[in-house]
């Protein structure tokens, strides 16, 4: 198995507030791996760990190792590191700054200077698959909210990186567009790229994630399998919800 | 709102370079030929920029809403301290911060941001510096938007802003979420590949006939006005 993420003994505190302690984590080529955790627990930090963020962008006092595809975090550039590792930040707005919805799909793959004509494939693949082509030549900022949060993975998604981080990409979706968009990530999985997706929605993970780690006061609380993790009382404790499927499946047997 | 209006007008087609050059020109017109028949012809000048864009002259009066009134101040202020002569001066002050205001917009109105860009960076300034740029006047729109939510929000809560009042519950509400907005920004378009050193711009410009008709009427223009 080749490790496509490692970190060890990591740290990160900001502000003197301490958010990630002692982190250890390994995740292998081709896992689908979904992280929950209360408000405030680090999940978005670990996150931006993960693609070089932080220390390179956001600086604080960060502490131990991160090893991402062979790729020390701290000896390359977020932008160097954008060419195996790509992320789909939470809110879309922040995020969409070109005129036309084309473009911002085009944007990451004209930074890497690809041919006009793959530029354009590509474009047209991953509009296509979040239904947003009829809109290429529109104004980003016009698209509804799921639209905007389609066209973020879109942009992210046609840089056809090995690992993808997505941070709450089901938010602003309704069920429908999420279920699509988890059937997109796990088609994007089955081809041996690796995935890790920061999650409120439990039900979603253990239709779709393969391993689930909880986070609770910048601490990995849990790390197992799905069903295992999903089942486990102690994230009730944590003020998540344990599926509806697994809570009666316990009941059952209790019974 | 400032921002790009698609569009097929002659000014619409000229090429951003040559729009640059004669923002450029009548810019530096208007700083250094301040008397009052210039500013008249410049002015109709602009009126008839405007007229060959098919930009009505209302939308530059929407976007710059309570900020006209900063046009016409001056001729308040002139005509209090110097109530002879005061008309002139500050019509011709007026005029001149008018065709400037004018003339800026029109160039915004008309130019795609990523033409502006690519403009910029062919008259070799700062590449960081254009992209800057081109980022606060892609941003603006939403500024005013987030504005605007934030008035309606506030006002909700029972805040009016007043001539006397200050603006804090407006402007601290807005910078943050600014900030906020340009730090997920940089992070978003680093993350995408985007070097700051090395920017890479797709769009090609390429001058027309049209364009090269533009730029052979420049000495003529400088001749009638200077």
């Amino acid at each position: 198995m080749v490790e496509q993420i490692g970190i060890r003994g990591l740290s990160f505190s900001y502000r003197k507030k301490a958010v990630l302690s002692m982190i250890n984590l390994s995740v292998n080529k081709g896992e689908f791996v979904g992280v929950i955790g209360p408000v405030g627990s680090g999940k978005s930090t670990l996150l931006l760990t993960m693609n070089g963020v932080i220390p390179n962008l956001i600086s604080g006092n960060l502490k131990g190792q991160v090893v991402v595809c062979g790729m020390d975090t701290r000896k390359y550039k977020v932008s160097e590191l954008s060419r195996s590792v790509g992320i789909v930040l939470q809110d879309p707005n922040s995020q969409i700054f070109s005129l036309k919805v084309r473009d911002e799909v085009a944007f990451a793959l004209e930074n890497r200077k690809l041919p006009r004509e793959e530029i354009e494939r590509r474009v047209g693949k991953y509009l296509t698959m979040f239904n947003l082509l009829p809109k290429r030549d529109e104004d980003p900022h016009n698209l509804s909210e799921g639209q905007k949060q389609k066209l973020a993975i879109a942009s992210t998604l046609a840089m056809e990186p090995e690992l993808i981080l997505l941070d709450e990409p089901s938010s602003s979706l309704d069920f429908g567009a999420a279920t699509e968009l988890y059937g997109t990530l796990k088609n994007l999985n089955k081809i041996g790229r690796t995935i890790v997706v920061v999650e409120h929605d439990t039900e979603m993970l253990l239709d779709n994630a393969g391993r689930v780690l909880v986070l609770n006061e910048g601490r990995i609380l849990l790390d197992g399998p799905t069903k295992n993790v999903l089942s486990n009382p102690k994230i009730e404790k944590c003020g998540l919800k344990i599926p509806c499927i697994l809570k009666r499946a316990s009941r059952r047997v209790r019974g | 709102m400032i921002a790009f209006i698609p569009g097929n007008s002659l000014v619409h087609r000229t090429d951003a370079r040559v729009k640059i050059i004669y923002l450029v020109f009548l810019l530096f017109i208007l700083v250094t030929k301040q008397n009052l028949g210039v500013l008249v012809v410049m002015s109709l000048i602009t009126l008839l920029l405007y007229q060959l864009s098919d930009i009505p002259l209302s939308q530059p009066c929407r976007d710059l809403g309570r900020g006209w009134l900063f046009i016409v101040i001056p001729i308040l202020l002139h005509l209090l301290i110097n109530p002879q002569t005061g008309i002139y001066r500050g019509v011709a002050v007026s005029l001149f911060l008018l065709n400037i205001i004018l003339i800026s917009l029109l160039d915004l109105y008309t130019t795609e941001i990523s033409s502006i860009l690519q403009a910029l960076v062919f008259f070799k300034f700062p590449s960081e510096l254009a992209f800057t740029l081109m980022i606060s006047i892609r941003f603006l729109p939403l500024m005013q938007e987030e504005l605007n939510r934030i008035r309606v929000s506030q006002a909700l809560r029972g805040y009016g802003l007043t001539p006397l009042s200050l603006p804090i519950p407006l402007i601290v509400p807005l910078l943050h979420s600014s900030l906020k907005r340009a730090m997920e920004l940089a992070v978003s378009l680093e993350s995408r590949g985007f070097d700051p050193e090395n920017i890479h711009v797709a769009v090609e410009l390429k001058l027309a006939a049209m364009d090269y008709l533009f730029l052979l009427l420049l000495p003529f223009l400088f001749s009638l006005l200077f």
